[in-house]
């Protein structure tokens, strides 16, 4: 017995000392254990914070994506790296990533492959809209740069003039936004939305030379024509008087008395004011349509004739809206009747060169506009449209042309977001 | 033993005081994670609401409702640009939001930074960055998608007169949807069209004695019993003549604008489609007693026919001209048409040409292009023009117009009558 007691009191009598610290490390093990639970609702709120952040940063450049779409498919000629450019080998966004058969929107197999991306930086974006075949290039960049990649679709939507751009943005360069990233981006997010051509020609005129005010042919050989039968063949339709017609050579459909195929007086023309003739044939303001994305703007005063020219070569399919009194001095041939233009001037027209237009002029200077050829020979294919009166100095020759506004209605104009159509999860589903 | 439980003692104060020492590192480094816990979890609540302040800020920004020059609005020009906005003031921090733009002209669009910075507990600078793209494009583009006229299939057309382009430019506008036309040579009919279709849904006869009515002062209530009493198609129209048989043979040139004048004639449809309501009739202003075809000053011929519409409203016929004696100030004309050249003065053959686009006889042409039987026509029918040339001469052809070349228009002709 005392051997156990000896035995027993020897074991207590080394442990004692290290039970005690055992304890409390114990003690302490479970104290930290505790504090780490509770916590734990702290690191989750700080998880979430982070995570937040960086899903919001996605949700923008997604965001970004689909704004940066719209832009750019009202845009002219684009190099690879997005940004405009004159060089006429290089194509349209809306060209490079999009077909329109006859109004409707579809996509190659080569289109649906490709993927615009862009880096959104401190300095604007760095961009790469791949040509046919090719993967975007983009440089490295230090730092968490936010990026996303567009892409567009057609599948299932069967009205005309609409396309589906679904855009995938990242909080930084990630392999899911851009292919060659090492790393899948911390957060990503996806949206799509349904863009609608606006046409450019909402409502196209039905003459070959539409006034809303008094037509002034001033005795020169003024040629008007249209063939078209579906618009009763309707050379000049005023809303005012057409004065000094005795020269001028009017052909409505062949054999129709040239006077007979005039309409003055109109009160469908003559009941508007200015800014109402503007929405009537273009179905919406002015402020707005010249400021959409697919209008270009050339700011002009006396000659020129090139820059407006320039400006069609640069942008094709895009409305060129000439701001001030036009001359046009140097031999132009703009449009064509595959891809016609849609010209506004807003001032005078002088033509005192050779200009053979295929597409639709649109004529408002205040108080009405002086169309003046001085020199060379002036033909217009498609239509005239002055907003208010129009007094003809010289003999321009005026051709309506149905296939020529049918282009540019079905075609031209701005692919803007259709209200209702924002979807952030697959769309479809 | 007494000395061990002393020892113990002593031990235990050692142990408890190593114990506590330990206990007091750890605690203190439990502190220290939880202070440090504390200040994160307080940057992360900051962080939270400056992700939510740069999120409002960035969709202030696409709160705009016009581009530019909209005085009394919020516009992408005026709107989206560099700068501060006001501070932010948050649960224990105020923040400071500032926007960088970097401006694309072509084609308009804005790359903005939203940064939202403030200090922390430990006044440690803290950031959180967003950036975005916003194109200029105005909600309004948006709206007026939505308010288009028309659709891709069905184009939308600009209507002189507010009305269907056959309807003739002399009709007088009721106001309630229907025009009235009284033909301008003879009030005995009056047409009453659907301003919105161009369909005739009224005839209205007033006999041989004729109505009195005019185009200029007809109102509703003059065809108040006849304005829904049928639904009727127009095939309308004009006759050119050229009556000079010298020269030589007929150019296209020449039957672009032939001079006239007319002779009398009387336009006759046949019509082979079925189940067509009775009273198909043709007028025009060369048949009757007419002054101006007397004096020749009636220089051609227009006409118009009305088909009351069958079941489908398509009809299929063929119109033929009748030459009549024409009573003028140079004799009577009994003109004929024939082939054959030659015979008395005052009985000149003549042949009929039709305007067409179309090469032969043969070659499918749409109705509107004026095709010798005309088959199946929806709605009205407009411009479907003649020329009478003498029979010496032939129907000039054309080559489509280029009016570059400053041919304005395809004055082709198919010999209409006699049938070749």
């Amino acid at each position: 017995m005392p051997d156990v007691r000896k035995i027993k009191r020897t074991r207590a009598q080394k442990q004692r000392g290290a039970a005690s610290l055992l304890v409390v490390v114990v003690l302490f093990f479970i104290l930290a254990l505790v504090t780490v639970y509770a916590s734990r609702n702290l690191i989750f709120e700080q998880r979430i914070s982070a995570n937040n952040l960086r899903a919001t940063q996605a949700f923008e450049a997604a965001e970004a994506g689909i704004e940066f779409s719209i832009a750019a498919l009202g845009g002219g000629r684009v190099a690879g790296n997005c940004t405009d450019t004159t060089n006429t080998a290089n194509d349209t966004f809306r060209q490079r990533y999009l077909q329109n058969v006859d109004g409707t929107y579809s996509l190659s197999g080569a289109q649906a492959a490709l993927r615009p991306t862009c880096m959104m930086l401190s300095t604007g974006t760095d961009c790469s809209c791949p040509t046919s075949g090719n993967a975007p290039v983009l440089a490295d960049q230090a730092g968490p740069v936010p990026t996303f990649q567009v892409r567009f679709d057609t599948a299932g939507i069967a009205q005309p003039g609409v396309v589906r751009v679904v855009s995938r943005g990242c909080s930084n360069v990630g392999s899911q936004c851009y292919a060659p990233a090492p790393q899948p981006a911390d957060a990503e997010a996806e949206v799509s939305v349904l863009l609608g051509l606006n046409s450019a020609l909402a409502t196209p005129p039905s003459a070959a030379l539409t006034a809303r005010g008094n037509v002034n042919l001033g005795g020169g050989a003024v040629g008007v024509s249209n063939a078209d039968v579906p618009t009763a063949g309707i050379t000049i339709n005023a809303g005012g008087d057409v004065t000094n017609a005795g020269n001028a050579r009017l052909f409505g459909v062949a054999g129709t008395p040239g006077p007979a195929s005039m309409q003055a007086n109109d009160p469908s023309l003559n009941e508007l004011d200015s800014n109402r003739m503007f929405v009537s044939v273009f179905g919406m303001d002015k402020v707005t349509y010249r400021s959409q994305p697919a209008a270009v703007r050339v700011a002009c005063n006396g000659a020129c004739g090139q820059a407006i020219a320039d400006a069609v070569s640069a942008n094709p399919g895009r409305v060129v809206w000439v701001e001030g009194n036009a001359t046009i001095d140097t031999n132009q041939a703009i449009g064509t009747p595959t891809n016609p233009v849609l010209l506004m001037v807003r001032g005078h027209l002088t033509v005192a060169a050779n200009l053979q237009m295929h597409g639709v002029l649109y004529l408002h200077a205040n108080g009405g506009t002086t169309w003046s050829t001085t020199a060379g020979s002036t033909t217009i294919n498609g239509a005239v449209v002055a907003e208010d009166g129009l007094t003809f100095v010289g003999a321009p020759t005026i051709s309506f042309d149905p296939a020529v506004l049918r282009v540019i209605r079905l075609t031209q104009g701005s692919l803007v977001r259709i209200p209702g159509s924002w979807r952030d999860f697959a769309a479809g589903s | 033993m007494q000395h061990r439980r002393q020892q113990s003692r002593g031990v235990s104060l050692v142990e408890a005081m190593v114990a506590l020492a330990i206990m007091g590192f750890g605690m203190l480094a439990v502190v220290g994670v939880q202070a440090t816990m504390r200040l994160n979890a307080d940057i992360a609540k900051q962080r939270s609401e400056a992700t939510r302040f740069g999120q409002e800020e960035m969709e202030k920004l696409r709160a705009f409702t016009a581009i530019d020059d909209t005085p009394g609005e919020r516009t992408w020009a005026g709107s989206v640009v560099t700068g501060a906005a006001a501070d932010a003031v948050g649960l224990n921090a105020t923040y400071r939001i500032n926007r960088a733009v970097q401006t694309y002209t072509n084609p308009p669009a804005k790359a903005l930074t939203v940064t939202v910075s403030w200090t922390d507990r430990t006044d440690q600078a803290q950031q959180v960055t967003m950036r975005s793209v916003i194109a200029a494009a105005a909600p309004a583009l948006s709206g007026t998608l939505a308010v288009r006229p028309g659709t891709a299939a069905v184009a939308p057309v600009r209507r002189p007169f507010r009305r269907h382009a056959s309807i003739p430019v002399m009709a007088r506008d009721f106001g309630n949807g229907s025009s009235g036309f009284v033909p301008p040579w003879q009030s005995r009919y009056v047409f009453v069209f659907n301003n919105v279709t161009g369909v005739i849904t009224g005839v209205c006869d007033f006999g041989f004695s004729g109505s009195g009515l005019a185009n200029d002062t007809i109102t509703q209530s003059d065809v108040a019993s006849c304005n829904d009493n049928t639904q009727a198609q127009l095939l309308s129209g004009f006759v050119r003549f050229w009556r000079n048989t010298g020269g030589a043979e007929l150019t296209a040139a020449d039957v672009e604008s032939p001079a006239g004048p007319a002779l009398r004639l009387r336009m006759r449809l046949t019509l082979t489609s079925g189940g067509h309501p009775p009273g198909t009739f043709c007028i025009d202003d060369a048949s009757g007693a007419s002054t101006a075809l007397f004096n020749q000053t009636l220089l051609h011929v227009t006409y118009f026919c009305v088909i009351p519409s069958n079941t489908p409203a398509l009809w299929s016929g063929t119109t033929t001209i009748e030459a009549q004696d024409t009573n003028t100030v140079g004799g009577d004309v009994d003109w004929h048409i024939s082939d054959s050249t030659g015979g008395p003065a005052d009985e000149p053959p003549f042949r009929i040409c039709r305007y067409t686009p179309a090469t032969s006889d043969s070659a499918p042409v749409a109705n509107r292009d004026h095709p010798r039987n005309y088959a199946d026509v929806s709605g009205n029918l407009t411009d479907q023009n003649f020329v009478a040339i003498p029979s010496n001469k032939h129907c000039p052809t054309d080559v489509p117009a280029d009016p570059a070349t400053g041919d304005l228009v395809n004055s082709n002709t198919l010999q209409h009558q006699p049938a070749t």
